[in-house]
């Protein structure tokens, strides 16, 4: 089992965070979710690992939001980035502005969309895509199509109104 | 096909997930459509532009980690440097081997098409899963032309759609692993005389080469451009001519031993000095198998736009047979 674990997690760990981060915007929870969806992995192992773990992660993801919203807990879906190198102040601001853009647009996509477009970042095939979230094999070009256009446009909007306020 | 092509399915077209079974009717429809290409490029730069604002949300800290030890440029220019040496002997060898092995066909001698005719004979079992487009010489005659006319659509369809690609221009290939156990026992075991090797090698391109220089088409600027903007000793490989070839001669420049991404659908061949180049389309560019024969043994590397999921990579090169 312990070998079942640390295959899994040497092959899909790091595209599973990845994809959880740019999800969340949270790096403790996406490492958090992962541990969680590695837990049920070794109590249940899947036979199609890659769709499963996405799938178990994303529906985790879902749980999650429906619970905070029952609550009435405020999810903090906007955390600061850290810049990776050591830019001046001013790259990193732009930096910073540029990638809260990006997942203001991004969070601005339904779940459907938005899920499609982060499974297909990790490399997801159609087939892989539909099988993680349902759908059928020939709605996914569709729903990528309108997923990227949503995104690019969304950010061009905020570009726009970045420019205008300054 | 008389309707115009919808953006799912130029999506899917641009993913490469259209079967090339289903390629005919939407080339046919490219070719003559004039909107559709237009919109086909549109929806390429959108895709393009996606894909790059997803790659933006980056996990904290996680390039750092990744380019560490995974990355080794120096490794690589060992490898090549050790690397150019031995096709030297081995294409010595391999011209003294007599006719036994079929030569590689001179560059423009016959199309994609005209010159598929398979050389070597593969188990069905390592075929890709497109039902054999490169077939052995055993399959029926029927199955050979249904093939040919598949590769038709394929190269028809690049030309369509390939004109004016940007994305040919601003791909970076990141470098993967270069898959050779011997290949680094012989780079330790002569390290000094690698750069001198190596120098000889550049300075002296083989003939062949000259003569293609000039018919460097898109690709070989591309790969400038790439030259341009990373690592000069990662990319001495980029200083030698690319051009493209048919499947024929890329079996016989690799003594028939030509390796393939199980389940993808190449979308051209090409030759680089000694190394055979597979290309596979991607979203944001093109997946690269380069190959060449080493002491009589085929070695290969995967290369992928910046950005590809590096596990993903890993899963597509588990996929490379012979």
């Amino acid at each position: 089992m312990t070998g079942l674990l640390a295959e899994l997690f040497a092959e899909y760990h790091g595209s599973l965070v990845r994809m959880l981060y740019r999800r969340t915007g949270d790096q403790d929870r996406a490492e958090e979710i992962a541990q969680e969806v590695f837990a049920r992995a070794v109590a249940a192992p899947p036979r199609n690992p890659r769709p499963w773990l996405f799938a178990v992660a994303l529906n985790l993801l879902r749980e999650e939001g429906r619970r905070a919203a029952r609550q009435g807990r405020r999810l903090v879906l906007y955390r600061a980035e850290q810049p990776e190198a050591a830019p001046g102040p001013d790259d990193m601001l732009e930096r910073g502005e540029a990638i809260a853009r990006v997942r203001a647009a991004l969070d601005g996509l339904t779940d459907r969309d938005r899920e499609a477009l982060l499974l297909k970042a990790e490399g997801f095939s159609y087939d892989e895509i539909a099988e993680t979230l349902g759908l059928a094999r020939g709605a996914i070009g569709t729903t990528l199509a309108r997923a990227r256009r949503r995104l690019v446009l969304a950010y061009r909007d905020l570009e726009g109104t970045r420019d205008v306020a300054s | 096909m008389t309707s115009h092509l919808d953006e799912g399915l130029l999506h899917e077209l641009l993913d490469g997930e259209i079967p090339s079974t289903a390629l005919g009717p939407i080339q046919a429809h490219l070719g003559a459509c004039a909107e559709c290409r237009a919109r086909l490029e549109v929806e390429r730069a959108l895709l393009s532009e996606a894909d790059r604002l997803v790659e933006r949300l980056e996990v904290p800290g996680a390039r750092d980690r990744q380019a560490a030890p995974a990355r080794p440029a120096t490794r690589w220019g060992r490898n090549l440097a050790w690397a150019a040496t031995v096709v030297l002997a081995a294409g010595l060898g391999y011209a003294l081997r007599g006719p036994g092995v079929q030569p590689p066909l001179p560059a423009g001698e016959a199309s994609p098409i005209a010159a598929i005719v398979p050389t070597v004979a593969e188990p069905a079992d390592t075929l890709p899963p497109t039902n054999g487009r490169f077939a052995s010489t055993s399959a029926p005659e029927s199955r050979r032309s249904a093939e040919k006319e598949e590769l038709a659509d394929v190269a028809g369809l690049r030309k369509a759609t390939a004109s004016k690609d940007p994305l040919r221009v601003q791909n970076r290939l990141d470098e993967a692993v270069v898959a050779s156990g011997p290949e680094e026992k012989a780079a330790q075991a002569a390290p000094q005389q690698i750069p001198q090797r190596l120098e000889q090698q550049q300075a002296a391109p083989p003939t062949a080469f000259r003569n293609v220089a000039p018919q460097l088409g898109a690709a070989g600027k591309a790969q400038q451009a790439f030259t341009d903007s990373r690592d000069a000793q990662v990319l001495d490989r980029t200083a030698v001519p690319i051009e493209e070839i048919t499947f024929s001669q890329a079996v016989g420049r690799l003594g028939g031993k030509l390796r393939l991404v199980e389940g993808l659908v190449p979308l051209r061949l090409e030759a680089q000095g000694e190394s055979v180049r597979v290309i596979y389309p991607l979203s944001n560019g093109e997946l690269v198998l380069v190959q060449r024969l080493v002491a009589g043994k085929v070695e290969f590397r995967l290369a992928a736009p910046a950005g590809f999921p590096a596990d993903s990579l890993e899963r597509l090169r588990a996929r490379v047979r012979e």
